[in-house]
């Protein structure tokens, strides 16, 4: 079995304390959500920590609360399961319930937290691999070498950010408090990731997830979360959609639209070419192709993991266009008898 | 009342209590006093020259107590044949794949152990290597083996009958080619050892299926009498092949306790196990077959190129065992049958369920599919033209005992409604496929073939039965207890079993060679009987009838017909005692095999090479998703001939679980590569069908009573999970007209086959598919 590296493991009660201690550990400190990711990679020394700072006793970062007429809270170490089982999320935020309840399986649903969801580390069959792997092969740039295995040649690193609650927030607005040693500050969800597959998040050193807030829908928004993945549970998205429809009366009519995408690129992907397509249109079978086919062109998968990217990218099209037509009440497929 | 008391009931699993609470122990929960815990260095180069090894820097580290390397085992070597010994037992000066074992370590934690390999220096010299079977096999290419300068370590040339000749009679000849990948067993528990060397007897506790051919491999290695080599009985969580050899795990940790006279045990990663145990040989396979118009079979010749890593490993038997298999499904007096198993630079290939005849019963499978279309023929029908029947003689002289092959596809056909779908769904993308095959019961291991076993009574009338017997959870040890409770007449209760443990149970064969109900089931059947005679005997004094007049059920031992002329087998017992009489049954069973068959010895292929063949086949129905790509197992209908049905639901649930097996194959699973490098050594980025993959399943267990298993029994299930991977082909054929050639059918491969990018059919196609595609 592969052994775990030696660390300091600390479980603070207070958010302040909490933030202190990571920034003291000057980079080699990881807070503990679930476990279901950074402990993976801690065994397979990924990431060696000199500390980790469990979320456990941190209270006032668990829970969800909805206050009417305003919004959703969600605390960071809220477990995944805890959405999808929340009356009030299913009725009014099933967007979310719905990307949860897809999250892996079962007991990462029960173990893994938001905050880890939506913090989880991008990936790459040449870096989720143990030190002994990595080692043998050589090490890529997300591992401090210089090259990519996979985008040869690259200068960046493509590694996928494969979360999926991150696509659901994201179409619902999702906006997040973050606690830092200089107190808090507030932010989009989107504005958590970089776009380097290296360096992910822009959280900075000690800042802690504190909140999500998702404000309430004032409308009858019509949303789907539609996950391709190899195995009917346990897999990350190989390509995923989050998405959001407002229909007009008509119900045919699209007033707006969102449409987040996740697995293809190293962050989740607002499709606004998608979005512009779809806005104000009618939802004719050929919109709707059009539609999928720009979100198509936003996703950027590399050879990451063992599908094909021309394959995850067309997967986005279709994901797009069942979505739509599940919205519609149409079958999945348009051939579909 | 049924004919039995025991046997035929779903009796509950032998060891299933101490399994599911957990009380069960496996080689990683074992930590003896004074245990040491070992780690291995191995090889980050597919292929090169070990320059020089130092290891004093981790011998210094606080904690480490010894370090083993191969210098100080120089000249040993194993192989799984005396003719295959290509294997040092930790490398010296040559690695040849990424994993390979450079240096043992063991320290008094884990952690220390792992820290010391850090502290190990080795300087390689890079060679280059080859990959693939083509690159292995090309001019000039760096041999692994100096012996094997082509990299081909083993191959097969068997003949039956007059194959040109045949090919010149048949009205149609059809060829395909198909690629098979490199598979991992992923057993639920991943690989450990335990060793301790202690007053000159080496003692080794490690998931197994044989503890027998694991104590020969480690005396033949280390040099030690068989008597000085104990394997004990622990529980293995699941072998599919994989379990079946000597790793060098198990040879570094008896060097690091010969070294340290401490237990010593190394447990494997998941990656370790995937990468450095066994894999399943990637296959080539060319198959020609020839017909006549009815579909008779006329000839048939089979190509065969077995990817199999740097060592030899079973090689032989993944290209040789496909033979047999072949002959035993499909009747075809002239047959020819080429193999090759290359050497590669990647982790070493082994036994995997069906053993190279998964792969081979794919391609013959389809090819025959195709052949029936060629002409025109129904896809049942052709195999039942074909079906091989009770009583025949095989080309190679092997005999078919008990056969229920024409029943099994009668019956999946016309459950499944196989002819009411066939080519009538394909508007909605769905489709259904046929698929059937054999199955040896054992095979020639010289003295080894066969098991034997004891019974022994206690005062209360109870019996603990000595077997080899080995279960790595299919249910043996079940099958043995319900058998002998039977025989003797006793509820299952009253019968301990004693399994798998070279110092306490004779000889056994081990679970490896689907021999374990037709073969060590018997012997205790064997054993049982005897025992039961000698009560019989006893009995029939005590009672003034004839032995051959009594009954013996639920520990009472009765005149047949007056169940009030009786005597407990327990009073039997004391009485036997009493007057200074042992009753000990003892038994072997030895299948009637030619023992000179050997699986590449050129012309030794003739002859009996098992006791008994299975039989199977499968129907099964899809739907292709033309957006995704997507394949939806709907349903499918499973018959398995098993002689006789000890325990209908243990043996229901053996054919689930290769069902699953076989889908992953077909659908889901492959070792994928970089080079020499795994790039999927994880249970989560290799791909194995979980239980929402799994369709229903309709299980029909076939009857043919086998003359010589123990009441008739036979081997469960190792046919359909053959069978269902080209079923599943089949039916994917039938749904959207694509004739796969190459395993997975992953959604990206069907998808490119839509669009005509795929090779299908033998050949890539460019553009639009052939038309004969189209329709059938």
């Amino acid at each position: 079995m592969l052994v775990m590296p030696k660390f300091e493991y600390v479980a603070p009660a207070d958010v302040r304390e909490a933030s202190r201690l990571l920034l003291e550990a000057d980079g080699k400190g990881f807070l503990l959500g679930g476990g279901t990711d950074l402990l993976v990679s801690v065994k397979q020394r990924v990431i060696v920590p000199s500390l980790v700072v469990s979320s456990r006793r941190l209270d006032e970062l668990k829970g969800i609360r909805h206050v009417e007429g305003e919004g959703l809270y969600v605390g960071p170490a809220t477990r995944l399961h805890q959405l999808y089982e929340s009356p009030v999320v299913r009725a009014t935020y099933p967007l979310i319930a719905l990307a949860a309840s897809v999250v892996g399986g079962n007991l990462h649903q029960h173990m893994g937290t938001v905050g880890g969801n939506l913090c989880l580390d991008t990936r790459c069959w040449y870096y989720n691999q143990t030190k002994f792997w990595r080692e043998s092969y050589g090490l890529c740039f997300k591992q401090g070498g210089d090259a990519c295995y996979v985008a040869r040649g690259g200068q960046l690193c493509v590694a996928a950010y494969q979360g999926d609650t991150a696509a659901a927030f994201a179409a619902m607005q999702a906006r997040l408090t973050i606690a830092g040693p200089r107190g808090d500050r507030q932010a989009p969800l989107t504005d958590l990731y970089s776009g380097d597959g290296k360096t992910p998040f822009t959280l900075r050193p000690g800042e802690i997830i504190a909140q999500v807030f998702v404000p309430e829908p004032t409308q009858p928004w019509k949303v789907f979360y539609k996950k391709y993945r190899q195995r009917g549970t346990i897999d990350f998205p190989l390509a995923a959609v989050a998405g959001a429809l407002l229909l007009a009366a008509d119900g045919r009519r699209c007033l707006d639209a969102r449409v987040v995408l996740t697995g293809v690129h190293t962050q989740p992907v607002v499709a606004e070419r998608a979005i512009a397509i779809l806005k104000g249109n009618e939802l004719t079978e050929e919109i709707i192709q059009e539609a999928g086919a720009a979100a198509a062109k936003q996703a950027h998968p590399a050879k990451t993991t063992h599908d094909t990217p021309q394959h995850r990218k067309r997967m986005i099209a279709v994901l797009v266009q069942e979505g739509i037509r599940e919205v519609l009440g149409q079958p999945a497929s348009p051939s579909a008898a | 009342m049924s004919e039995f008391a025991v046997v035929g009931t779903n009796a509950r699993k032998y060891d299933g209590v101490e399994k599911v609470t957990g009380a069960g122990k496996y080689t990683a929960d074992l930590n003896p006093p004074g245990m040491l815990l070992g780690r291995i260095l191995r090889s980050p180069h597919p292929h090169a020259r070990i320059v020089c090894i130092d290891v004093s820097r981790a011998l210094a580290l606080p904690g480490v107590k010894v370090c083993v390397t191969g210098a100080e085992y120089a000249g040993m070597k194993f192989g799984v044949f005396p003719s295959t010994r290509d294997q040092s037992l930790i490398a010296i000066d040559k690695v040849r794949y990424v994993g390979e074992e450079v240096v043992g370590v063991a320290a008094f934690d884990e952690d220390t152990a792992e820290e010391a390999l850090d502290l190990i220096d080795v300087e390689y010299e890079p060679l280059p290597a080859v990959f693939t079977i083509d690159e292995a096999m090309k001019e000039g290419a760096p041999a692994l083996h100096e012996a094997f300068p082509n990299n081909v370590g083993a191959e097969l040339h068997t003949e039956y009958g007059d194959v040109e000749a045949g090919f010149r009679r048949a009205d149609h000849v059809r060829q395909d080619t198909f690629t098979t990948t490199a598979l991992a067993h992923c057993q639920m528990e991943p690989y450990a050892v335990l060793c301790h060397y202690q007053n000159g007897r080496l003692n080794v506790w490690a998931p197994n299926t044989s503890v027998f051919a694991r104590r020969r491999a480690l005396s033949n290695a280390l040099g030690l009498e068989l008597n000085q080599v104990h394997v004990h009985k622990i529980y293995t969580g699941g072998a599919f092949g994989g379990r079946s050899e000597t790793f060098p795990a198990d040879w570094i940790a008896a060097m690091l306790s010969m070294k340290s006279n401490r237990p010593v045990k190394i447990g494997l990663s998941r990656e370790e196990s995937i990468m450095t145990t066994r894999q399943k040989h990637e296959m080539r396979i060319t198959v020609k077959s020839g017909a006549k118009k009815d579909g008779t079979l006329v000839a048939r010749h089979f190509q065969v190129w077995a990817g199999g890593g740097a060592y030899m490993s079973t090689g032989p038997i993944a290209i040789g065992w496909p033979l047999a298999m072949i002959e035993s499904t499909f009747r075809c007096p002239n047959l020819k049958y080429e193999g090759y198993r290359v050497y590669t630079n990647r982790p070493i290939c082994g036994a995997m369920r069906g053993h190279g005849g998964q792969q081979l019963h794919f391609a013959d499978s389809c090819n025959l599919e195709r052949l029936a279309q060629d002409l025109g023929l129904d896809a049942v029908d052709i195999r039942l033209r074909n079906a091989v029947q009770a009583g025949e003689v095989l080309p190679s002289g092997s005999k078919i005992t008990s056969c229920g092959l024409t029943e099994t596809l009668q019956r999946v056909a016309e459950e499944s409604g196989f002819r009411n779908k066939v080519g009538r769904q394909r508007h909605l993308s769905r489709g259904v496929g046929i698929g059937c095959s054999s199955m040896i019961n054992g095979f020639n291991m010289g003295a080894r073939s066969g098991s034997q076993a004891y019974v022994k009574f206690n005062e209360d009338g109870s019996a603990t039965v000595f077997s080899g017997i080995n279960d790595t959870g299919q249910g043996n040890e079940t099958a043995a207890v319900q058998v002998a409770a039977e025989e003797l007449g006793l509820p299952m209760e009253k019968i301990r079993l004693v399994s798998s443990d070279t110092d306490l149970t004779p000889q056994d064969p081990g679970s490896y060679s689907m021999s374990s109900t037709f073969i060590s089931v018997n012997g205790v059947y064997q054993a049982a009987a005897d025992a039961r005679r000698q009560l019989f005997k006893l009995a029939a004094e005590h009672l003034e009838c004839n032995p051959e007049d009594l009954v013996a059920r639920n520990g009472v031992i009765s005149v047949q017909g007056s169940p009030g002329t009786s005597v407990a087998i327990e009073k039997v017992i004391w009485r036997a005692w009493q007057r200074g009489k042992e009753i000990v049954g003892s038994g072997i069973y030895m299948p009637k095999l030619n023992l000179k068959r050997d699986w590449i010895a050129p012309g030794m292929q003739t002859g009996q090479v098992t006791g008994a063949y299975s039989f199977g086949a499968v129907a099964v129905e899809v739907e292709v998703n033309r957006d995704t790509g997507e394949v939806t197992i709907l349903d499918i209908t499973a018959a398995h001939d098993l002689g006789r049905a000890l325990n209908p639901k243990a043996a229901e649930g053996q054919l689930e679980g290769f069902l699953a097996f076989g889908i992953g194959q077909a659908l889901y699973e492959g070792l994928v590569w970089d080079g020499g490098m795994n790039l999927n050594p994880t249970l989560l980025d290799y791909k194995y069908p979980t239980t929402q993959e799994m369709p229903p399943v309709k299980s029909i267990l076939v009857e043919s009573i086998d003359p010589e298993g123990p009441f008739g029994a036979k081997e469960a299930a190792e046919t359909i999970g053959l069978a269902v991977i080209s079923a599943t082909v089949n039916a994917v054929a039938d749904a959207i007209g694509v004739q796969f050639n190459d395993l997975p059918l992953t959604p990206a491969r069907i998808l490119r086959a839509l669009e005509g990018k795929e090779r299908v059919n033998g050949a890539k196609t460019n553009g639009a598919r052939k038309k004969r595609n189209a329709s059938p």
